[in-house]
C-alpha cells in the first residue's frame, strides 16, 4: 500500500476520506483536520484561555496534545468520580501528560466536594450513574471555568460519539435535544461556551493519533459503560460505515447544515432557565438546581439519621 | 500459530497470515479496530509471521 501523500509505504486506510496514508503523514493530516474544524466552525481563537475536560482516555488526552502542538492556550480539568484503583491509574496518566505538555491541571475529587463518590451518589439518589456523571461533570466544568476565567470548555467528543447521540435523538424525536446538539454552544448568562473540536474526527482517527504520537492515556473503560445503550447504536453505525464509508460523517454534516430547524425547540426550553439556584447561583428552572437538590436531600437524611 | 493480544486478553489463532483474515476470524471489522504489528500500524497487504507481536485494539464492538 502506497501513501497517497509522500508516496512512501502506507499502512493506514481511511475509507471515509478515500485515503491511504503512512503514520507520519497521518499525524500532519489529522492536525490539519482538527485546526480546519476549529477555524471553519469558529470554535475559539489562539488568544483565548481554554479549559479541556479530561477523562484520561485517548480522545481528551490526544486533543490536549494536538491543541498544545497547535499553540492554543489550553489547560486541563479532571473530575475524579471515585472508581478506586482505576481512578488512581487514570490520574497518573493525566498528570504525566500535564508534565510533558507543561500545562496547568485542575483535579476535582467528587467525594471531597460533595461527600459521595459516583457509586454512592447513584445508590443514594436511585438514579443511574451515567445521568449523574453528566450532571456532576457539567456543573464542575462550568464552575471551574467561570471561577478561573476561562472563555471556553473543550470536550473530546468524537464523531462516533456525536453521531451516536444524534441517531439516538432522532430515533426518539427528542426535538429540544436536537436543537441543543452542536459543536459550539455559545456562552450564556452563567454558562461558559462549550466546544467540540473532534466533531468531524472518527474514533479510529483519534485512537490512531494517540497511538502513533505515543500519548499516555488510560485504556480502561468506565465501569458503567458496559451497560450503556449507546454501545449498540455505535455498533450499528460501524456496520453501516463498513458498507457505506463516510455515512457517519455525512449524517453529522447534513444535520449541522439543517440544525436551525430544531433550534426553536431548544429556545422554548431555555426560556425556563431564568432563575438562579438560591444556594450556588447556577442557572436553573427551579429555586434550587439539580445538584444542590441532591446535596440538600443528603444533608437532611444525615441530620435525621436515615 | 499467531499470538494476539486482543485489548487486554491473550488469544492464539492458527494459520492467520493477514489483517483481514484475523479480523474475519474474530468477527471484527476495520471500522472498529486497529491492529498493531510490533508496535506499528499493520496495513491490509502486510504478511504476519509467527514471531510477530500482534495487538488489536477495538472500540464500540465489545459485545461481540
Amino acid at each position: 500500500m502506497k501513501c497517497h501523500i509522500c508516496k512512501g509505504k502506507g499502512s493506514i486506510e481511511l475509507k471515509h476520506h478515500n485515503l491511504k496514508i503512512c503514520e507520519e503523514c497521518f499525524l500532519i493530516f489529522f492536525k490539519k483536520k482538527v485546526e480546519k474544524t476549529i477555524k471553519k466552525l469558529k470554535l475559539f481563537e489562539r488568544d483565548e484561555r481554554l479549559l479541556l475536560a479530561l477523562s484520561g482516555g485517548k480522545d481528551s488526552m490526544g486533543l490536549w496534545h494536538i491543541l498544545s502542538e497547535l499553540n492554543y492556550n489550553v489547560d486541563g480539568l479532571h473530575i475524579d468520580m471515585g472508581f478506586g484503583e482505576l481512578s488512581v491509574k487514570t490520574k497518573e496518566k493525566i498528570e504525566e501528560l500535564s508534565k510533558i505538555l507543561n500545562k496547568k491541571l485542575y483535579i476535582i475529587n467528587l467525594k471531597e466536594e460533595i461527600g459521595y463518590d459516583l457509586k454512592e451518589l447513584s445508590k443514594f439518589t436511585k438514579r443511574v450513574p451515567c445521568s449523574l456523571c453528566g450532571l456532576v461533570k457539567r456543573y464542575f466544568m462550568n464552575e471551574i471555568a467561570l471561577k478561573e476565567n476561562y472563555s471556553a470548555i473543550i470536550t473530546g467528543h468524537n464523531l462516533d460519539d456525536e453521531a451516536t447521540t444524534l441517531l439516538k435523538n432522532v430515533l426518539r424525536w427528542e426535538l429540544a435535544y436536537l436543537g441543543r446538539q452542536t459543536p459550539l454552544l455559545e456562552k450564556m448568562d452563567g454558562f461558559v461556551k462549550k466546544v467540540k473540536p473532534y466533531i468531524f474526527c472518527y474514533e479510529k482517527e483519534t485512537l490512531l493519533y494517540a497511538i502513533i504520537s505515543k500519548i499516555p492515556y488510560s485504556k480502561d473503560s468506565c465501569p458503567y459503560s458496559l451497560n450503556s445503550k449507546n454501545k449498540n447504536l455505535k455498533m450499528a453505525f460501524h456496520i453501516l460505515e463498513h458498507t457505506s464509508p463516510g455515512i457517519k460523517l455525512n449524517f453529522m454534516k447534513l444535520f449541522l447544515k439543517n440544525r436551525d430547524f430544531f433550534v426553536p425547540f431548544r429556545e422554548r426550553e431555555l426560556k425556563d432557565l431564568v432563575k438562579r439556584c438560591i444556594y450556588c447561583g447556577y442557572p436553573t428552572d427551579r429555586e434550587i438546581c439539580a445538584l444542590c437538590t441532591i446535596l440538600e436531600r443528603s444533608k437532611n437524611e444525615i441530620s435525621t439519621g436515615k | 500459530m499467531v499470538k494476539i493480544k486482543l485489548n487486554s486478553k491473550e488469544i492464539i489463532l492458527e494459520n492467520k497470515k493477514s489483517l483481514l483474515s484475523i479480523l474475519k476470524d474474530l468477527n471484527l471489522i476495520e471500522e472498529c479496530s486497529i491492529v498493531l504489528k510490533n508496535g506499528k500500524i499493520l496495513s491490509c497487504d502486510e504478511k504476519i509471521n509467527e514471531d510477530d507481536e500482534i495487538e488489536i485494539l477495538t472500540f464500540g464492538w465489545e459485545k461481540l
